[in-house]
């Protein structure tokens, strides 16, 4: 078994109802090269991608009036980036973290700077560091890979108030296959 | 952070044009582990420990040249090299490159002399050319990686250069520009 690297890292901003794609690359494989910028490349065996991680660095937003979690799914494209094939989405409210609890009025299992382990809400999840709910998602060989995240609950993005949850931290874990 | 056989992105480089010379990066990609070295020259540091470089990959952004005159069929070659001299204007050393034909890529045909053979933003192997045969498209896919991994010794800085050849002799094309290279391999 590899030992998890940092295979991507890249901030998120202005979530609203579309799949968000990163807005700045902080870390990734071939971050730079022109016409991937928002992807990183699978490597040239392939990759396998083990968690996912929010860090919000904002949590001042309009209040959405609605329970709002934070959903994503990962694509490929194996075309240089013209067209995108989509892996997997997660995006069932009890799949993911909330960011906004509406009957509480607070920002649910979200906290600023702390980050949040994804994997870990799916299956009626309730996040933490050590158990994983969620399978490995393994990509193929040189491709170019995107993982969007958005506001969701129930199945559905959400339309927010205001173009203001943004700031959000994306970490992806896994390793490079070889 | 990897450890012992997991295959890492050990960083990139950018070159803002290619022709015939073995020209040094513009830029380079880092990683948590090696930054991009201060210095006259782009390059990398490989870390604590050696590492091994185990695909060399290319990228090109833009597969559109101007046509050469003459047109000539035209190979893309390339070169690991690494400095220990502690300069601020480093001496690099070859550690390994290839400039024959039967080992690097073909990317431009004498017969499409203005559109490479490679798919845009699409990832090649260049060690997966070494030791095949002269005129082989890049485009066409190599099953079998042939270049040996290559030793970086620790400590050190690395880069890669790139030019283009020509039946092994440097060969000048206009408008290959915005090319990266992505370096794989392993930490020890």
């Amino acid at each position: 078994m590899a030992q998890p690297q940092l295979l991507f890292a890249g901030t998120y901003d202005n979530l609203d109802n579309a799949w968000a794609v990163p807005a700045t690359v902080l870390v990734g494989s071939g971050t730079g090269v022109a016409a991937t910028t928002g992807c990183f490349f699978s490597g040239p065996l392939g990759c396998v991608i083990t968690d996912i991680y929010y860090i919000p660095r904002d949590l001042t937003f309009t209040d959405p009036n609605a329970d709002v979690y934070i959903g994503w799914r990962v694509r490929y494209s194996a075309d240089g980036g013209a067209s995108f094939t989509t892996m997997d989405t997660v995006w069932a409210s009890a799949d993911c973290p909330m960011v906004w609890d509406d009957s509480e009025g607070d920002y649910g299992d979200s906290v600023l700077d702390t980050p949040l382990r994804a994997h870990a809400w799916y299956g009626a999840g309730v996040g933490g560091l050590t158990d994983n709910f969620y399978g490995d998602i393994v990509i193929p060989a040189n491709v170019h890979v995107l993982v969007e995240v958005g506001p969701v609950a129930a199945s559905a993005l959400i339309d927010m108030p205001a173009a203001d949850l943004d700031s959000l931290d994306v970490l992806v874990y896994g390793y490079l296959k070889g | 952070m990897g450890m012992f056989n997991d295959v890492e992105f050990l960083g990139g480089f950018i070159h803002d044009s290619v022709t015939n010379a073995l020209q040094e990066p513009d830029s380079a990609i880092p990683v948590l582990e090696a930054g991009v070295q201060p210095l006259t020259t782009i390059a990398l540091n490989s870390g604590p420990r050696p590492l091994y470089i185990t695909h060399l990959m290319v990228v090109f952004a833009d597969v559109a040249v101007t046509d050469p005159n003459p047109a000539v069929a035209t190979d893309l070659g390339w070169s690991i090299r690494t400095s220990t001299d502690g300069s601020a204007t480093p001496t690099y050393t070859e550690v390994v490159g290839k400039t024959a034909a039967a080992d690097l890529p073909q990317i431009l045909t004498d017969a499409a002399p203005t559109a490479l053979l490679a798919t845009a933003n699409i990832p090649y192997d260049l060690f997966s050319f070494v030791g095949g045969a002269a005129n082989t498209s890049i485009a066409t896919a190599q099953t079998n990686v042939k270049q040996g991994p290559v030793r970086i010794a620790a400590k050190a800085l690395f880069q890669v250069r790139l030019g283009l050849y020509t039946a092994g002799t440097l060969t000048a094309v206009t408008g290959l520009d915005n090319v990266g290279v992505l370096v794989y391999g392993k930490r020890v």
